[in-house]
This record gives C-alpha cells, structure tokens and sequence, in this order.
C-alpha cells in the first residue's frame, strides 16, 4: 500500500505520458485514415484504367468495322469496352466479386450531349470527311461513377458512403484514309542494258 | 521583474502548447498534401489530353490542312473535354477557346515540302496556369497565391496512306 501511494505521489515521467496520450490517438486516427485513403485511391485507379481502356477499345473498334469480314456489332463493342471496366475494378484487392457494386457508365458526344453508345457513329466516306471537316461527332466521352460497396468509416464513425468519378475524352479513329495531297509521280522506263 | 521570471519558469500548459504548435503544423501538412494530390492529378489530365490529341491530329491533320492554327482549333474542344473530365478542372480555369489554356502546335521543315506521309512530324504543347493558395504563415492574413504553369508537350507524326 505504502509503495502504491508512493508510486501515484511520484511525478517523474508525467509530463511525457500526457504528451504520449495526447499524440496516441492522432496518430492512430491518421493511421486508419491513411489505410482507409489507400483503399479509395487505389478503387479510384482501377476505374480511371478501366474507363480510359474502354475509351481506347471504342476509339479503335466501331462500325467501320461491321460487315461480313469481321463479324463485329455495336452491342458487342459496348458490352466489350464495358466488360473492360469491370474486370478492372474486379482485379482490385479490395474488391471482391459479391460485393454489391454500383457502376454507373454513360456515354456523351462532342457537344457534351449523352447518346446511348458511341460506336454507333459513322465513320463518313472520304468526300464527306473532306466536305465537313470538323467532324466533331467523331469526339465521345465515357463518365464513370462508382460506389464504394461499403460505409467508409474512421475509428467507427460512419463517414458516409463514398462516390468515385472518372472520365476520358477520345475519338472514334476512322483514319487514317486521307490522301496525302500530292502527285503521284510519273514512272520513269529504266533504260535497257545495251547488248554487245 | 520578478513576476516575469516566475512565469517564465512557470511551466504548466506548456504541453498543451506543445500540442497546438504541432496540430497546426499538422493540418497544414495536410492541406499541403491534398493541394499537390490535385496539382499532381491535373497534370495527368494535361498528359492523357495531350497524347490523345496528338493521336487526333495524326490521324485527322490531313483533311484539315497542314496548319497549325487550324491544327490548334479542332484540338482545343478535344483538350477541354478531356481536362474537364478531371474533377479538380472547372470551365473558369479553362476560359474562352484559344486563349487559355495556350495551346501551341509546332511542325518540322519537312512538313512544308509536300512530304506529310513520311516525314511530317508535329509537336502539341499545352499549357495551363494552376493557383496554389499557400495557407498565410503566422502574423499574415491573407494566405499566399503560388501561380504554376503546367504544361505536357507530345509529340507525333501525320499517317497517311502512301
């Protein structure tokens, strides 16, 4: 008993335990919360490389390509640059198939307009391509929004659930078709060896 | 004198002190943080704009013209939609088309000699002025603008069919 209350009497050491209990919880606090930041940020990169792999795959495959020799729709090509995004946000470790995910995609033209797919643009023939050379319905854009499949929360606190967003601009790639604007050069005869 | 002496030798609060100066450091490493996360962020927006604009105008220059006034027009839509898509890039920082961000379009000599096929190389600069708002340091009020310009160039070369 003697040595107890000599013990609670001694001050030595007191001013570093408060100190220690006061850093304490900010530093686990900025613990979880990095932990929790890495999740979301490594979510966010899955999704902008699945989103810039669609917009890559759409830019590339379109209805140039639809007829007997390829075999290609544009309902395949959609499915397939949306398949794109979520095997890449599957592929992440923190995110496992039963998960209840919410993956939201659109398309939208050049003039910000949403259509329902951009491989349904044409691909315009040469003189048309010469005619209107703008062509700023070549341009589409896919925007994705996922929700983070869980509450996030810090210490047990409820922070809400956390939307992610990305988004990449690209263009249907028809060309390139265009010839170069110049003549086409004469054949010269290379003369003949003269014989013997 | 001596009321001056007994408080400096006073040493109760001082690890509350002690515990202010480092929260305050600490929010403003934070702040700090997030502020070169969006700088970092904008700049990869600038890189995937500008290499996709370089693959448009690749792809595309021909029918446009060998300009690079023209070049920069068609592109500008092209560059804005895609810094747009980055959260942390609003239409004020973008401005009217062609005026900011600076888009510069530079061609090589051979471009100009009727060679577009084969030698008919471009580069694509872009350039977009960025504020950080520095927090003010103690005594200050207002806190500091640090302007930064970010800037990508791509380059690339005009296809054809020969």
């Amino acid at each position: 008993m003697r040595h107890l209350k000599a013990w609670l009497k001694d001050r030595r050491g007191a001013y570093e335990l408060v100190q220690f209990a006061l850093v304490l919880p900010v530093f686990v606090l900025i613990l979880y919360g990095s932990f929790e930041l890495i999740k979301l940020v490594s979510i966010r990169q899955s999704l902008e490389s699945g989103t810039y792999q669609a917009a890559r795959y759409l830019s590339v495959y379109h209805m140039y390509y639809y007829d007997s020799q390829y075999d290609r729709t544009g309902v395949d090509d959609t499915a397939n640059a949306e398949r794109l995004i979520w095997d890449s946000v599957l592929s992440n470790s923190y995110i496992s198939a039963g998960m209840p995910i919410q993956l939201e995609i659109r398309y939208y033209n050049g003039a910000g307009q949403e259509i329902a797919t951009p491989v349904e643009f044409p691909c315009p023939e040469i003189r048309d391509a010469l005619a209107d050379p703008n062509n700023s319905n070549l341009i589409f854009t896919i925007r994705t929004r996922l929700t983070v499949p869980w509450q996030t929360s810090l210490l047990g606190l409820s922070m809400g659930s956390v939307t992610l967003t990305s988004g990449h601009t690209s263009f249907v790639d028809c060309g390139p078709w265009y010839p170069p604007p110049r003549p086409t050069p004469t054949p010269t005869p290379t003369p003949a060896p003269e014989g013997p | 004198m001596v009321p001056v002496v007994k408080w400096l030798k006073d040493r109760r609060g001082s690890t509350t002190l002690q515990a202010l100066l480092f929260i305050a450091i600490f929010v403003v490493i934070i702040y700090m943080s997030f502020e070169i996360w969006k700088v970092v962020s904008i700049k990869q927006s600038l890189h995937a704009a500008t290499y996709q604009a370089a693959k448009y105008v690749a792809l595309n220059g021909l029918k446009w013209g060998i300009s690079p006034g023209a070049w920069s027009q068609q592109v500008w839509p092209f560059v804005a939609a895609e810094l747009l898509n980055n959260p942390f890039v609003s239409e004020d920082m973008l401005g009217p088309p062609g005026s900011n961000p600076d888009i510069r379009i530079s061609l090589n000599p051979e471009c100009n000699q009727g060679n577009y096929c084969r030698r008919c190389q471009f580069s694509i600069f872009v350039e977009l002025p960025y504020i950080v708002f520095v927090p003010p340091r103690f005594g200050e009020d207002s806190s500091v603008r640090l302007p930064l310009m970010l800037s990508q160039t791509s380059r690339s070369q005009l296809q054809c069919y020969d």
